[in-house]
């Protein structure tokens, strides 16, 4: 589904990635976890086809990622920035006029279970209610692969735990990856199947989350712990 | 089809504030005329200088407008970018929304103005002064479409430097890249090779209105108008159509291969 072979991604001088080799499947929530600049963003945006790979090759269900991968990739950014002068319901309906895989009738649906208005203006939300319209927006696509970084960052610790969990009820997990960076991990550990360690731009780890508890008794912060230290 | 009129749609919104800082600006300058017109007693002459600068003024329009618009999107390029759209429909939808904007106060602008000229410049030929608006009309707005196309390479290249240097050095080093290349295109239009290939499909614009010539004779001032035969060339328009869809195609290869989120 999702493949990255040898990719490195340079700012200047700096390495944001380096020699990345990934494989993804399909009907998986996957997890993608690292301390503040260990190149999980950049990651996403280069699955996105946002940024360019200095080396290597990505591709996503085969074909070699450009930003034209739009079509079958859902991005959701950790930016909090969109069209202001829109309210809720013109910004689904733009997404909707923008994507043909955009489904009204589910991104209502979330909407609905988010508590959000559609008639709020855009610039009257609040940043958490902004959050949860980026993750409507993204989570509405039925598309093979949907990226979320860092989606829960600006939600209330107090609802968070359950948008989490009813997000699962939104994605189909048979046909759809899910690949989400967060530093939620506690929160986001009980619905992830694999989950992916990196620093300082190279993956030091990638395993099934079940593995690693009934095989390790560990739990992804302590394992993450761990490797870390 | 439908996605690119949703987003010309979100283009009109999202560059009303600009359509409407310039409508205000214009609508100063010919405050501006009408209040001098009144103080000094040249109220037609004042309107229609007033007037004749609004009208030069819509060269810039499409740079002014698609600098606030581009720059909006700048701070959410990961929104912009993030679809299966060509950076070309992209482009197309500001510049599409720019030029409209541009017409609707280009046409009002020329209404007053060939009503103004008609009471200041009442002892022209009238036929010479319908070919001065109509041919400044006509290289306005090429040269506005020609001035948009600049600004959209330049702010791709601009875009692209921002990704390695702050804005600053980025902003000097495409200011210099500006005046090399209007420099080696200044160059390009003096080969008379291409001068030879663009001078074609004459247009005889009749007599056009270009100034005054006064003599003093026996106590009196003699004024004169100056009118003088102009031909236009189609083949300079068409050159400049082809620079402008060089430069457009080109940001769009800049923006899609070098630009990043």
């Amino acid at each position: 589904m999702i493949s990255l072979k040898d990719v490195t991604k340079r700012y200047g001088s700096k390495r944001a990635l380096d020699q990345v080799n990934l494989e993804l499947t399909s009907g998986k929530l996957i997890g993608l976890v690292g301390e503040n600049g260990s190149g999980k963003s950049t990651t996403l945006k280069l699955i996105a086809g946002l940024n360019h790979p200095t080396n290597g090759e990505i591709k996503v269900s085969g074909n070699k990622v450009d930003r034209r991968i739009a079509q079958s990739v859902s991005y959701l950014s950790e930016l909090d920035e969109y069209y202001r002068f829109f309210n809720v319901r013109q910004s689904i309906a733009f997404y909707a006029s923008q994507f043909k895989d955009f489904d009204q009738e589910k991104a209502y649906e979330i909407l609905k279970f988010m508590k959000l208005n559609p008639n709020d203006k855009l610039k009257h939300l609040s940043k958490g209610n902004r959050g949860r319209l980026k993750i409507v927006l993204s989570l509405s696509r039925n598309v093979p692969v949907i990226l979320m970084d860092e989606p829960f960052s600006g939600l209330d610790p107090m609802v968070r735990n359950s948008i989490v969990k009813g997000l699962i009820s939104f994605i189909d997990l048979e046909k759809q990856l899910v690949l989400i960076t967060t530093h939620e991990i506690r929160e986001v550990e009980n619905i992830l199947d694999e989950v992916i360690a990196i620093k300082d731009g190279s993956i030091i780890g990638h395993h099934n989350v079940e593995q690693l508890r009934e095989e390790k008794h560990t739990s992804i912060v302590d394992w993450m712990t761990d490797i870390y230290e | 089809m439908n996605a690119w009129l949703f987003l010309t749609k979100k283009e009109f919104r999202l560059g009303l504030p600009s359509f409407l800082m310039v409508l205000i600006f214009f609508s100063g300058i010919i405050a501006g005329g009408v209040f001098a017109g009144n103080q000094f007693g040249f109220e037609d002459e004042f309107m229609s200088i007033a007037l004749a600068i609004v009208l030069g003024l819509h060269t810039l329009f499409l740079v002014v407008y698609l600098y606030y618009s581009l720059n909006a999107e700048r701070r959410r390029l990961h929104l912009w970018l993030h679809t299966p759209m060509s950076i070309a429909g992209l482009l197309a939808s500001k510049l599409f929304t720019g030029v409209v904007y541009m017409l609707s106060t280009f046409i009002i602008s020329i209404i007053l103005a060939i009503q103004s000229f008609k009471n200041t410049f009442s002892f022209v030929h009238q036929e010479s002064l319908f070919n001065s608006i109509g041919s400044t009309s006509v290289i306005v707005l090429i040269a506005a479409l020609f001035m948009g196309s600049v600004f959209l390479l330049f702010w791709s290249v601009y875009l692209t430097f921002s990704q390695k240097w702050n804005d600053f050095i980025s902003f000097l080093l495409t200011v210099v890249l500006i005046f090399v290349s209007v420099w080696a295109y200044a160059g390009l239009l003096d080969i008379p090779f291409l001068q030879a290939l663009t001078n074609w499909g004459a247009i005889h614009a009749g007599d056009i209105f270009i100034g005054f010539e006064m003599s003093y004779i026996e106590d009196s001032f003699d004024i004169q108008t100056m009118e003088e035969a102009t031909v236009f060339y189609i083949g300079h328009f068409v050159r400049d159509i082809f620079f402008a869809v060089i430069m457009f195609i080109a940001a769009c290869w800049i923006i899609e291969r070098k630009v990043e989120v």
